[in-house]
């Protein structure tokens, strides 16, 4: 399942995906597997994500 | 604990380059066994000739063994086993330890009876006598080491967990 709402938080943020892999320590594949849903990422690195977007984990990552 | 530092890795990278090194540790004891089995056909039954294999073989083990017992996570192996298997891992390692006494005994046995009898019933005499003699040392002593080395290890991990779960309710 795609997580289209991390792509929306990403791109208000004005931030390609290579630029928020590296604030968060990861390669741009790996924001790209999971804003494919191809990629579960750990909490560790959703706690990151969310923190550099400014939003929760409810925000980006609970499915509804 | 790592044993060097390392700079931060992608996760899904660490996780995918983990996974290629497991494979590569199974190739690298199947070839290492492929090897011991072609010298035993080839060259002969002589320890000498296979002591790199069994040295690769049992210090792989043999550090397995102490990293997952030092980490914590030899116990919950044991457990994740017992759960799914219907023979617990302490009974899979008696018989294991009493299987290898087996084939070590049967191996003497055969080879008494085939390179030191003369006739036929004087090998029958030779594989019994030393199959039973054999059986008798080698077995409990395999079944002791696999046994003890089992509940050593898992008392080990034991500790370390609960030393680790005592850390957590002290924070």
């Amino acid at each position: 399942m795609k997580n289209v709402r991390l792509k929306i938080a990403r791109t208000e943020h004005d931030l390609s995906q290579a630029e928020l892999a590296k604030k968060v320590g990861v390669t741009r594949q790996t924001i790209g597997l999971i804003e494919a849903g191809k990629y579960n990422p750990t909490l560790q690195l959703c706690l990151s994500i969310c923190k550099t977007l400014n939003k929760t984990l409810d925000e980006l990552f609970w499915e509804e | 604990m790592a044993l060097w530092n390392k700079k931060p890795a992608d996760e899904r990278v660490t996780t995918i380059q983990n996974k290629i090194y497991r494979e590569i540790y199974y190739l690298v004891m199947l070839i290492t066994l492929a090897s011991v089995v072609f010298k035993f056909i080839t060259i002969g039954t002589s320890l000498n000739v296979v002591l790199t294999e069994v040295l690769i073989l049992l210090g792989a083990s043999t550090y397995y063994l102490i990293r997952s017992t030092s980490l914590g996570i030899y116990s919950e192996e044991v457990e994740i086993h017992d759960t799914n298997s219907k023979i617990t891992r302490n009974k899979k390692n008696f018989y294991w330890g009493l299987a290898i006494g087996l084939a070590l005994a049967l191996s003497f046995a055969t080879n008494s009876a085939v390179n030191y009898a003369e006739g036929t019933q004087q090998a029958i005499h030779y594989f019994v006598l030393v199959f039973f003699v054999s059986l008798f040392i080698y077995a409990p002593f395999f079944i002791m080491f696999t046994v003890i080395t089992h509940n050593a290890a898992k008392k080990r991990s034991d500790q370390v967990n609960q030393k680790l779960l005592d850390e957590e309710e002290v924070k």
